[in-house]
């Protein structure tokens, strides 16, 4: 069957029937009950909002990530279908969430992603390598611009057509690991 | 720009619920630096592969359709949100499908850059492509 005979089983935006959301909140990022608007200790008025493309899934975090990187590596590639994304990195516990929980995926051992249950944004990586983090995809803030990439990670892994114009560092694998 | 060889490639989403086979003439293949592409993948831009609709096959699973405006729609997989297919009435008869659900994205070649007037500030692609504030139908590029 081709894909455009398929017809959409509901649309958020019309007022159709609520999604089934099969996975629970997240256990790790904070999810907040009519969060908006709450501040979490220590965070200033420089905060990152964001969200997916349907806006059911919203979240805050701190104005300033640990680190912002672009990944190249073929499971990040194959959950967002694009060529490569952009990773930043934050307290686990600095990031609150609003509206509907995102839905949890497990990649591969150890590596849980989230995205959203209505309109399918990837949102979310958490890594058991990194224990105390929650990676958000850049492209999800409201204003990706408010944040600058410092480098390429799992560059090994990069599509052999796409040729960063940038000087950034490109490591073969984490900046972890080299 | 010249239309792309005929491409039989498969793909499918990071679970494996949803998988799709492509099979004839490629329209084009494009990266997409609209707002609305970047928020779709969560990437800083996204590559899609336009083909004729019957050149377009789900052959496992069942995508999920989320449409902005009426019949507007992208599909994605329920069980791990990959995001997979496009289509909208602007460019009728045609289904796009995203790159980096190809099992090799390395099999087709990016033309051009599309909707670069909306490029991140950030992104700086040294790949020598043409690159267009919206689409090469519609003005001449921008350098």
């Amino acid at each position: 069957m081709q894909w455009t005979d398929r017809r959409p089983d509901g649309m958020g935006a019309l007022g159709a029937p609520r999604w089934t959301v099969k996975a629970g909140p997240t256990s790790t990022a904070r999810l907040t009950a009519g969060g908006a608007g709450r501040k979490l200790a220590g965070m200033t008025d420089n905060e990152i909002t964001g969200g997916c493309l349907c806006r059911a899934v919203r979240y805050r975090a701190p104005g300033e990530p640990l680190w912002v990187a672009h990944c190249h590596c073929e499971s990040c590639r194959r959950s967002s279908g694009a060529p490569f994304v952009t990773w930043a990195g934050f307290p686990k516990d600095a990031v609150s969430w609003q509206g509907e929980p995102p839905r949890r995926f497990a990649s591969s051992p150890g590596i849980t992603r989230s995205f959203c249950p209505t309109c399918g944004t990837p949102l979310t990586y958490e890594g058991a390598r990194w224990p105390d983090e929650l990676h958000l995809l850049v492209a999800t803030f409201d204003d990706p611009e408010a944040v600058t990439p410092a480098r390429h990670v799992y560059w090994r892994e990069h599509l052999e057509w796409i040729e960063p114009g940038d000087a950034l560092p490109r490591h073969e694998g984490s900046a972890l690991e080299d | 720009m010249p239309r792309p060889d005929p491409v039989k490639l498969s793909g499918g989403c990071q679970c494996g619920a949803v998988r799709f086979a492509l099979d004839g003439q490629p329209y084009w293949v494009a990266h997409c630096h609209c707002s609305l592409c970047r928020k779709q993948t969560s990437a800083p831009y996204a590559t899609w592969i336009a083909l004729p609709a019957d050149a377009v096959t789900i052959t496992k699973g069942e995508p999920k359709i989320w449409e902005d405006e009426p019949d507007r729609q992208r599909g994605f997989c329920p069980e791990c949100g990959t995001q997979l297919l496009g289509k909208t009435p602007k460019y009728a008869g045609e289904v796009h499908v995203l790159v980096g659900a190809l099992d090799d994205p390395n099999a087709v070649t990016p033309q051009v850059h599309s909707f670069f007037a909306d490029a991140l500030d950030w992104v700086h692609p040294g790949d020598g492509l043409r690159r267009f504030a919206t689409t090469s139908k519609e003005g001449p590029p921008l350098d």
